[in-house]
């Protein structure tokens, strides 16, 4: 007799890849995922940066945050869910949530974001912000696309 | 009465445009185009409409602000906010709903750097005026001297001049052939 597994539902969240843009299911305690979409290697896990920190690219579907007294830089940040940030941050953000900047952080860079708190006290030292801007332009959008395939490559 | 705060209000149906400056507050109801600078609070109410720079203590978002705005101490988006501008503020607080493209500055340095570009751009203007004041004056009767470089003496050639065969290229003339002479 062949033995059939018991049928076990997994909880999951539903999860936007940031190479391609297309949503899918994930299970909620995943860290890591491949977009059944374009097959690409995603991170689920929120990234936690203590210390100082630098590299070229932090993306994840999860929340990008950033400690008291910490510092991130890098090129392209991008968090699913939300970017915040109480200490120092350099660089260009986008996010599908929100953006938070404490009371005592200080931003340099560009953002694109459906909402931003910025805290009283915060220091942002003239980036480009797009807030609640809607969808961004076509031409961007391939291009950023374009670069990531390259990227990976 | 006399008391109470003292606050502009362009109505909901009024369309201002111009420059305006005041050292009260300012509620914002219609359209205004143009500029303003005041010293205490600036609202823009919903369904008001900037299109122009704002430069005041305080701004307080809630309509449409198309141009830059600069708030020495706090700028306020609502939900409702959408700004189309760069923005320079001490404070920011952004509502959930509230829209904004443009570059943003925002804390004590943002204003405290701006304010100090604003006066060098003004020394920068009077610079010119002040040297002329402090420059004495030629006294009556005599024209002031002229600083003119001298001009290169020029010859005249005359009738029957035949040019010598250095003319032209840079090299000087030969002797004895008659260069310059009549």
């Amino acid at each position: 007799m062949r033995y059939t597994p018991p049928q076990v539902s997994v909880p999951t969240r539903l999860t936007a890849c940031y190479h391609c843009g297309r949503s899918f299911a994930a299970p909620i305690k995943a860290i890591n995922a491949t977009c059944p979409s374009c097959c690409k290697r995603l991170v689920l896990s929120d990234i936690v940066v203590k210390g100082q920190h630098q590299s070229r690219r932090v993306e994840t579907c999860g929340i990008v945050f950033v400690e008291k007294k910490s510092q991130l830089a890098a090129s392209d940040i991008f968090g699913g869910e939300a970017v915040e940030v109480l200490g120092e941050l350099r660089g260009n953000v986008r996010t599908a949530g929100h953006v938070v900047i404490g009371r005592k952080a200080r931003w340099s860079g560009d953002c694109e974001a459906p909402t931003l708190v910025v805290e009283p006290g915060a220091v942002i030292d003239g980036g480009f912000f797009r807030i609640n801007a809607g969808p961004p332009v076509e031409a961007e959008a391939t291009d950023a696309t374009s670069a990531h395939g390259s990227s990976e490559q | 009465m006399a008391d109470m705060q003292q606050v502009t209000v362009i109505g909901r149906d009024a369309k201002f445009k111009g420059e305006l400056s005041f050292d009260s507050s300012l509620k914002v109801l219609g359209l205004l185009e143009g500029l303003i600078r005041a010293g205490g609070e600036v609202t823009i109410a919903e369904g008001g409409l900037i299109k122009g720079d704002v430069e005041a203590a305080t701004i307080i978002v809630e309509g449409t602000v198309e141009g830059d705005i600069i708030a020495r101490n706090k700028l306020q988006l609502t939900a409702k906010a959408r700004v189309i501008g760069d923005v320079t503020a001490a404070s920011l607080l952004v509502a959930e709903g509230a829209s904004f493209i443009g570059h943003c500055r925002v804390g004590a340095e943002a204003v405290a750097k701006l304010a100090g570009e604003e006066r060098e751009i003004a020394t920068i203007e009077t610079k010119p005026a002040a040297a002329q004041a402090i420059k004495p004056a030629a006294p009556k009767g005599t024209m002031p001297a002229l600083n003119i470089p001298p001009m290169p003496t020029l010859q005249t050639i005359g009738a029957g001049a035949v040019l010598g065969s250095g003319v032209g290229n840079g090299m000087p003339p030969a002797p004895g052939s008659g260069w310059l002479s009549a």
